[in-house]
């Protein structure tokens, strides 16, 4: 087994943790999360059946989190998968064309760059109405940029390579070149890349929820967070659980990110 | 006469730099039997690297043709060049930029039989590995667990995988520890031999290419100035350039020693970007003539099969005891 380090185990077992809970949710805590199930602001351990207590309305914030963790990883995953897809299409056609195209496309990165991405997730979301899909695709057209450059630097500089030459004069064809003996060259970066983009869409899901901008008919962490900020002073407990869950489940990401690139480099491990 | 494998007419090359275009390759004539081993040697800069894409097409030239099997390469596009492909393979000066760190021993050789869909891989991976003097366990090693001289193996194997018709190798063993030159250099002479292979080596080292050339052109800021049979080359070499780069190999026997005559170069090679008018080499020529430094010299004949590019092998207000002298152009 190739060396992924303390934190790299405790990384990839927390969001195995996170993605069982999240698929387990229905079952866990069948119905609707945000009914009510004892009196309002159990404080956590009192009850035994309720670990994490209950908020204002008297609903279980365990519930709260599991269902929520379903929400943040659709959103983190999906969106991250969809700015890694964007940003490698994008920066390796730049990378590897060079010239105009390279020139046209980078051109198009930097305007997206200059734009806050959390300013158009919410703008996005005003225009197009609050949902999961929204936001996803929000997150998405905003933080593909990274991406992109670094895959445009890695294929250049690629592309410079005698095996690339090499590669040519035997006559093999572009796309091959590119998708067979390049990019798996460059996933290391990717891979980084991506746990931050996934460990980002939590956050910003989060704070659209926060702001009020979420899918309204979903349960989500952030929401849970606007939920106890009136009640800080009185019970702290209801934002610091969903609080606690992002901040785990984010650390968790980037841990796991970071000994997936030790993991995958053949040169090591 | 029948058509030689390869024949370079009159090829150019620049390249674009900020200081204006770089004259990589200045016009360069050359042909290369079937079965014939050429070595091509001049310092770091004179455009051998250069010349060797241009034949392989990894570069389009800017005048001049490529004729090789009969064919002009040149106006051949990709698709239709894929065919000829295989005839025309090249090993690398540094295997370690040259082979794919992600992909297995066994890929990287199996690469040019899959994309030419050519039938029992396994079979012909195997062969080749024993070809080139490598253990069969060593297919699912990675590049960066071998040696530099394995790495070299593995690439010489890539390159001969598809039966090529000539090898090009540039500076094949310039990145390779000193004690492992010498297997890679014969192991290529080896496979030319076995194979009945045209070579066109790419060097700087005259003592690399000593026993493994049939002849020898020197070339000098994106021109041949000399071109010889090794031999002849060896004894006769007529250009002060040539003369300068084989005083810089060192002797093997007392007697050798005691026929060299010193003769270190001067300074660095010329700006490809503004070559000096006339003669490219008079800057640093230690015989250096008024006229050379005019007047581009002529191409002389100096027997059947030698020819050298100098002012002072002309009959001229020249030094005549530079070479044999030649028949006035």
């Amino acid at each position: 087994m190739r060396r992924l380090g303390l934190g790299g185990w405790v990384g990839l077992s927390l969001v195995l943790a996170f993605v069982l809970i999240a698929i387990a949710a229905p079952w866990l805590y069948p119905g609707d999360p945000q009914d009510r199930v004892g009196r309002a602001l159990i404080w956590p351990f009192e009850d035994p059946a309720l670990p994490f207590g209950t908020d204002r309305l008297g609903r279980d914030l365990a519930a709260g989190i599991a269902h929520g963790t379903r929400v943040s990883l659709l959103v983190g995953f999906a969106a991250a998968a969809a700015a890694i897809t964007i940003g490698v299409v994008v920066g390796s056609l730049a990378g590897y064309l060079g010239g105009l195209i390279d020139d046209a496309l980078m051109r198009l990165t930097d305007t997206v760059q200059t734009i806050p991405g959390f300013v158009l997730a919410l703008a996005l979301v005003a225009v197009l109405g609050a949902g999961v899909g929204t936001v996803i695709l929000a997150i998405a057209v905003s933080s593909w940029t990274g991406t992109a450059r670094i895959v445009r630097a890695e294929v250049s500089s690629w592309r410079e390579r005698d095996l690339v030459l090499a590669c040519r004069a035997m006559g093999m064809g572009h796309g091959e070149i590119l998708f067979r003996q390049i990019l798996p060259n460059i996933a290391a970066p990717v891979i980084v890349l991506a746990s931050v983009v996934v460990a980002v869409a939590i956050l910003v899901e989060s704070a659209l929820s926060f702001l009020g901008f979420g899918d309204p008919s979903l349960i989500s962490w952030g929401a849970m967070v606007a939920e106890g900020r009136g009640l800080l002073r009185r019970a702290w407990y209801v934002a610091a659980v969903p609080g606690a869950a992002i901040v785990v489940v984010v650390v968790a990401i980037s841990l796991a990110g970071d000994a997936l690139t030790r993991a995958l480099d053949p040169r090591r491990g | 006469m029948p058509e030689p494998l390869l024949r370079l007419q009159g090829v150019k090359k620049s390249y674009p730099s900020p200081a204006g275009p770089v004259q990589a390759v200045r016009g360069v004539d050359l042909t290369l039997e079937a079965g014939e081993r050429l070595a091509l040697v001049g310092e770091s800069g004179c455009g051998k690297s250069s010349l060797a894409r241009l034949i392989l097409r990894l570069a389009d030239v800017d005048a001049g043709e490529i004729w090789f099997e009969g064919v002009n390469i040149i106006q051949m596009s990709d698709r239709a060049l894929r065919p000829f492909r295989p005839r025309l393979q090249m090993v690398f000066q540094d295997p370690v930029a040259a082979l794919n760190p992600r992909r297995t021993v066994f890929q990287a050789i199996e690469d040019p039989l899959r994309v030419h869909q050519r039938p029992d891989r396994a079979a012909t991976v195997a062969r080749l590995l024993a070809e080139v003097g490598l253990e069969a366990g060593l297919g699912q090693r990675y590049p960066h667990e071998l040696s530099g001289g394995q790495k070299q193996r593995v690439g010489l194997a890539r390159a001969l995988a598809l039966d090529p018709a000539l090898l090009i190798a540039d500076e094949p063993v310039s990145a390779l520890d000193v004690s492992v030159r010498a297997q890679v250099i014969n192991l290529l002479g080896a496979a030319c031999r076995n194979r009945g292979l045209s070579l066109l080596f790419i060097g700087h080292d005259l003592a690399v290419v000593r026993h493994l050339a049939d002849r020898i052109a020197v070339m000098h800021l994106g021109e041949i100035v000399e071109l010889a049979p090794r031999a002849r080359f060896w004894t006769g070499a007529a250009h002060p350039y040539a003369q300068a780069l084989l005083a810089a190999v060192p002797a093997t026997t007392p007697a050798e020693a005691a026929a060299k005559t010193p003769f270190v170069l001067q300074g660095d090679l010329p700006s490809a970007v503004a070559p000096p008018a006339g003669c490219s080499f008079h800057t640093r020529c230690p015989h250096a003539e008024p006229r050379c430094r005019t007047i581009p010299p002529p191409i002389v004949q100096l027997a059947a099969d030698h020819w050298a590019r100098c002012h002072l092998l002309t009959p001229g207000a020249g030094t005549p005891s530079l070479g044999s002298g030649g028949p006035a152009p």
